[in-house]
């Protein structure tokens, strides 16, 4: 089976394209709803299941064997410019991989149950298998380029999916428009690709090849006897932190939550996303210990903004992916610390559990017929138990309670900024775990706790093709701890051929560190429970959140997540335009100006008009423009 | 030594000679038919010059490709036959040996220079199947022939005298295709004249470039007097390494004049100001032959010039070390034309003035190629051959794919505007992501060829030390990928005016999907091409 | 004959003709003016060849041929050029090229 691992990918890319080409003829609208669903998922379990077997071949193979290789074809081939076509298959594409194909099967079949009626649900089938195919190309690749492909495929697909419901105006809640949150997020995301783009050239003349592996010539091989230059690993720190949506990238991950929930679920919190930490993890040989401190900071800093922001968000989407941002920031942090299994194990909990909680939102948001506001919600744990209960797990995993999944991976990485004397990180990471666990107990219970506050809607529980992936994914929370268990670690072992990180030694201060932290935990998640269903009176969309009596305006900063936004549009839009206050009141005038992306589309577009105008249509001025060319070049030398 | 024309040279210019041929009976077979005046007529006219050229030139393209020998090659030991021995006898005709009487170079360039050019000349002759009736349809692809044949011979010279009369018998017939057939006369007309004054002042001042470089070769080398090849590459480049000639203020400014001239032919800023407008003003398959086939004769001429005539002059590219020869001058141009062009194209809500300036920007990047000669290395200078012709043969599928399903658009949909395109999708599917696939190549977006394409490019460049150069051209790719959404937003998610369904035309519907399955396969399988590019290593310039 | 005139002179009166045709070319607003000098812009290009070839390489062709060519080039130039403004005055009825103007931007 490891000489068919280009199968992986090859499943779902097979299934874009049946459901691309063939099926979206078919002119039964149930008919055709209903092939696309099974075509979709079939074609992605298919893959799980190989994946699963080429898994276990692996293991069977002796500790530092394990890595399998295949190159399809010679990609690019030319002089000293040789890229292969090539998958790679080691302990750490492995596990990634898993995770991919095993939570898409999952989200695959959830969406039968929540795109039904969808009048675009080939396209959105097509989409989901294409990206899943890409986000394969880019965990299995077996060097940077086709890395890239992926990488950019991913964005492409996201780009996609985000703007799936372009025809609605307006979206539920806040400013999720379908349409300018996907170019955002594609922009902001080209931005980290351009990094990505400029780290590759900076390798190949540093090395000459591009590929992880080649007996020896790979680059990940060299480089352990090389001085890496810092620029190398730094520019793909941007890169990360645009696909990762760290800071200061950050910003297009929530208005992403756009997109329908299953996308939201899969791409912007269990994959896409951790693409960012996997690549830092596979190429942690090339990053110097200048950047690597960057890394860490740039994590700690973000879990910490993040997860107050996630505090003060009334959108039950937002609070998750801001949630996502913040656990995002914890994995980043712990890679810059040089944890890097310890990285990929919380990778892997965290996309199952963030996956269950994104789920369970889209179940809640299915079954209150379209609603986000947490405001108009309440009670809801009497109409939709399963959802309720699984939603607990997930949130339980998330706010690292014990023995949930999240506790273990996320105790591991505040033990190892324990150990390594990183206090102040440490410190952060702490803090940023409190606000966790209280986001969370807020969100439980202004969602389902209390009364229903909004009776315009008759909310019920959702079907079994939504509610069995729940339950799988519960148990799943439930369970994924097990995988790296201290004493045992077993992934930690896994890792170790590819990433070279030592299993810490378990003491009594761990045992401690677990104990307080599980309590503080549990004690933080309590008072945000309990505040919340205490003062439930006093929540209402029409006034401002009740914790607002005690924060003031500290709030509105949370709310609008440091004011990140904000600032982009102010320093993209300023500059270009001091002088001209009357052309900057218009600018802001103009409606759906949307953060970053329309401000730096404006500043260029004042910048243009300045080239536009020497573009007269008069062929003297034309003229004059060539003969001043000419001067300029003959003057030159 | 003298060269003389041999009849064993008659097979090395087989297909500009074919396409001479080819010409006359498109000419011919239009003259000496009496044609009815009716619209039904007319129509028929028109298809049967169009239909004669376009399989006239995909035959030529066939042959070529044959006497190449890139696809097949036949051994050495096949049996003599009378089929075998034709085939045998274009092959022996095929990339090889000294310059055809040291003027017209038969070798992997000219070979490749050729099938591009000649292929781009193909798909626009079916692009304009479904067009409108023209008068005189048989001079008009006459006309679209012989400006390919000049544009063959472009890539081919390697002499100053050959070169300047290429250049013009590619240039006229453009003059007059650039004005012809339109509903709005006065914009055709216009376009046609601001292209034909624009190209007369850079004839003027090639020219005067190449006068002056001549008499100083002429000069400098002992025994010039007594040659009569003192027009060829190899003597200018023999000139410039005598002594004192990088000094030379007559030779520099004659090697400007040069560069400015043929900068013109590729729409570099600041010689671009004609190209805009003669895009927009032009027939939408004529705008496809100027931005592609055109240019792309430009850039191997300019190619083979810099670097036959001029490689003693490359100085380096590199901001810190100072500046100095051909080199860092394209690298500023470049940077200029990526920068501007860029940011000219993001305001525009007309597709065909969009896409014009971005292909002034996409000419940046072809300039780009050329810095690796900033670098002593022969592997980086045979690196930045390859990324040129294959950002060439790329950048042509794209464009004339871009600038087809424009055509269909506004030919079934009425206009240019983004207003015209809005909503597309949900009118004809199939269209839309057609136009999808070559506006996201044209950005970059991997896996569409011209991912590929601007990675090699700025791979080579970043090696010889132009890493500003790729800084800016990263940087501009993100802003430029912003009209591209722009196109695809239009296209894809605003509502359309109406939602009537578009008709795909038949031969355009051909076109485009080849040219999209042709850009899918140059990112996916580039070795296809590459392998045959980097033959071109071998003779240009080393 | 030749010695009493330098090759320099020659020379500068050709770059003299080129400026004058190119500043011929750039200010005036009538086409035909324009075609007119870069028609002067040629011709100093054909005396610089002539030149080169009487005082460097008088036993050779090479510069005449060139020349020669130029002139012929230069007439089939001058050709489609006066077509192309008869057709502009026939759509636009002017032949003053700053009010030629339609596309711009």
């Amino acid at each position: 089976m490891l000489n068919l691992i280009w199968l992986i990918p090859l499943l779902p890319m097979l299934g874009f394209l049946v459901n691309a080409l063939g099926v979206w003829r078919v002119r039964d609208d149930a008919q055709r709803e209903r092939l696309a669903g099974y075509i979709a998922s079939g074609a992605v379990v298919l893959s799980f299941l190989v994946a699963l077997v080429a898994f276990f071949q692996l293991g069977a193979l002796p500790g530092e064997e394990r890595r399998a290789g295949v190159v399809l074809w010679e990609w690019m081939g030319t002089g000293r410019f040789h890229i292969p076509f090539g998958f790679l298959f080691d302990p750490l594409s492995a596990v990634m991989v898993l995770l991919v194909t095993g939570v898409s099967s999952i989200i695959h079949i959830y969406s039968i149950g929540y795109m039904h009626g969808d009048s675009r649900v080939v396209r959105y089938f097509a989409y989901l298998n294409l990206f899943v195919a890409m986000m394969l190309c880019l965990v299995m690749a077996d060097n940077l380029l086709l890395l890239f492909l992926g990488w950019e495929g991913v964005g492409l697909c996201s780009f996609l999916l985000i703007g799936h419901w372009y025809d609605k105006k307006e979206g539920n809640f806040g400013r999720g428009v379908a349409t300018p949150a996907a170019a955002k997020a594609f922009i902001v995301n080209r931005i980290g690709d351009a990094a990505m783009l400029l780290a590759m050239m900076a390798l190949f003349f540093q090395f000459e090849t591009l590929t992880f592996f080649h007996e020896g010539a790979g680059f990940l091989e060299t480089a352990e006897h090389m001085q890496v230059s810092s620029i190398v690993s730094f520019l793909l720190l941007i890169g990360v932190t645009g696909k990762s949506a760290q800071i200061p990238l950050f910003v297009w991950l929530p208005d992403a939550m756009a997109g329908p929930t299953p996308v939201s679920a899969l791409i912007h919190a269990a994959t896409m996303v951790t693409a960012g930490v996997y690549l830092i993890a596979r190429t942690h040989v090339i990053f110097t210990d200048a950047t690597l401190g960057w890394v860490t900071w740039v994590g700690a800093i973000t879990a910490l903004l993040a997860a107050t922001a996630a505090v003060a968000q009334m959108d039950i989407k937002k609070v998750l992916a801001y949630s996502t941002v913040s656990q995002l920031g914890y994995m980043v942090a712990a890679a810059g610390m040089g944890a890097y299994a310890v990285a990929i194990f919380h990778l892997l909990t965290h996309g199952v559990f963030k996956a269950l909680l994104f789920l369970g939102s889209g179940s809640v948001i299915h079954g209150t017929h379209e609603t986000q506001d947490m405001r108009k919600m309440g009670g809801l744990r009497r109409h939709m138990p399963v959802t309720y209960w699984t939603y607990l797990v997930g949130a339980g995993a998330l706010a690292g309670i014990f023995p949930l999944a999240g506790f273990w991976s996320k105790d591991e990485i505040l033990a190892h900024a324990w150990t390594e004397g990183q206090f102040l990180i440490f410190v952060i990471l702490v803090v940023a775990s409190l606000a966790t666990a209280f986001y969370m107990g807020r969100q439980i219970a202004m969602v389902f706790w209390g009364n229903q506050r909004d009776h315009t809607y008759h909310a019920h529980e959702s079907g079994q093709m939504m509610t069995i992936p729940l339950i799988v994914l519960a148990v799943g929370s439930l369970l994924a701890g097990a995988m790296n268990l201290p004493g045992r670690h077993a992934l930690t072992h896994w890792l170790e051929p590819v990433l070279h990180t030592h299993p810490h030694e378990f003491g009594v201060a761990n045992w401690v560190l677990a104990m307080v932290m599980t309590l503080l935990a549990v004690g933080s998640a309590f008072v945000g429970w309990r505040y919340y269903t205490t003062n439930e009176v006093k929540i209402d969309a029409k006034v401002k959140d009740p914790l607002y009596h005690y924060t003031g305006d500290l709030w509105e900063l949370l709310e609008e997540a440091w004011f990140f936004d904000a600032f982009y549009e102010k320093m993209a839009v300023v500059p270009g335009f001091r002088s001209l206050a009357a052309f900057l009141a218009t600018v802001f005038d103009k409606e759906g100006i949307d953060g970053a992306v329309n401000g730096v589309g404006q500043f260029f577009t004042h910048l243009s008009s300045q080239v536009r105008s020497f573009q007269s249509g008069y062929m003297r001025t034309y003229a004059l423009v060539f003969l001043v060319g000419v001067i300029v070049v003959v003057g030159y030398f | 030594m003298p060269v003389f024309f041999q009849i064993s040279d008659v097979p090395r210019l087989l297909p500009e000679l074919l396409l001479l041929v080819l010409a006359l009976l498109v000419l011919g077979s239009d003259m000496f038919e009496r044609w009815g005046e009716d619209e039904e007529s007319r129509f028929e006219r028109v298809r049967a010059a169009g239909s004669l050229t376009a399989i006239g030139l995909g035959l030529i393209f066939l042959i070529t490709l044959l006497q190449s020998g890139y696809v097949y090659r036949l051994p050495a030991d096949a049996p003599q036959n009378f089929f075998l021995t034709i085939v045998r006898n274009l092959q022996n005709g095929g990339p090889v040996g000294d310059p055809v009487v040291g003027s017209f170079a038969t070798d992997h360039l000219t070979m490749i220079g050729r099938l591009v050019l000649i292929g781009a000349a193909f798909l626009v002759s079916l692009l304009t199947l479904d067009y409108r009736p023209a008068n005189n349809p048989g001079e008009f692809y006459a006309l679209i022939l012989l400006s390919t044949m000049g544009m063959c011979l472009m890539a081919a010279a390697t002499e100053l005298i050959t070169a300047y009369l290429s250049v013009e018998l590619t240039s006229i017939p453009l003059y007059i295709l650039a004005g012809y057939f339109q509903t709005n006369t006065r914009q055709s007309s216009e376009a046609g004249m601001k292209y034909f004054l624009f190209g007369a002042l850079s004839s003027g001042l090639i020219l005067y470039g190449m006068s002056l470089v001549f008499g100083f070769a002429v000069a400098s080398i002992p025994g010039g007097a007594q040659a009569n090849d003192m027009t060829q590459f190899l003597r200018i480049a023999q000139a410039t390494a005598t002594e004192g000639a990088a000094a030379s203020k007559l030779l520099t400014l004659g090697m400007l004049f040069i560069i400015a001239g043929v900068g013109y032919k590729v729409a570099v800023i600041p010689f671009h100001s004609w190209s805009p407008d003669v895009y927009e003003g032009s027939l939408t398959p004529i705008t496809a032959f100027l931005s592609t086939a055109s240019k792309a004769a430009g850039f191997l001429l300019l190619y083979r010039i810099l670097v036959t005539a001029f490689p003693n002059l490359t100085g380096t590219a590199e901001i810190v070390s100072g500046f100095g020869g051909w080199t860092s001058l394209l690298a500023v141009l470049a940077v200029a034309t990526v920068v501007l062009g860029n940011l000219a194209a993001l305001p525009q809500r007309n597709l065909k003035r969009l896409l014009a300036w971005s292909s002034i920007a996409h000419a940046g990047f072809v300039i780009m190629a050329l810095m690796a000669w900033a670098s002593p290395y022969a592997s980086t200078r045979s690196m930045g051959t390859s990324a040129l012709i294959y950002y060439l043969v790329v950048y042509t599928v794209t464009n004339i794919g871009a600038f087809g399903a424009l055509a269909v658009a506004s030919m079934t949909v009425g206009g240019d505007t983004m207003e015209h395109l809005r909503g597309l999708a949900r009118r004809n599917l199939g269209l839309a992501t057609l136009l999808a696939i070559f506006v996201l190549s044209l950005a970059g977006i991997p896996p569409m060829g011209g991912f590929l394409a601007k990675f090699y490019i700025f791979m080579a460049a970043w090696q010889s030390g132009a890493w500003w150069v790729v800084m800016t051209g990263v940087v501009t790719t993100m802003i430029g990928l912003y009209y591209y959404l722009l196109i695809l937003k239009a296209t894809f998610i605003e509502e359309p005016a109406s939602t009537e369904p578009v008709p795909m035309p038949t031969w355009m519907n051909a076109t485009l999907i080849t040219s999209a399955v042709l850009v899918l396969l140059l990112g996916v399988f580039p070795n296809l091409v590459l392998t045959t590019i980097d033959q071109v290593k071998v003779v240009a310039g080393m | 004959m030749i010695d009493s005139v330098p090759l320099e002179w020659v020379l500068l009166v050709a770059a003299a003709l080129f400026c004058v045709g190119l500043y011929g070319a750039l200010a005036r607003r009538n086409a035909i003016g324009i075609l007119m000098g870069v028609e002067l812009m040629l011709n100093s290009v054909n005396i610089n060849l002539v030149a080169f070839w009487r005082y460097l390489e008088p036993h050779q062709v090479t510069g005449l041929v060139f020349a020669i060519f130029i002139i012929t080039v230069a007439a089939v130039e001058a050709a489609v050029g006066l077509a192309m403004i008869i057709a502009i005055y026939r759509s636009w009825q002017t032949v003053n090229v700053d009010a030629v103007d339609s596309m711009k931007g």
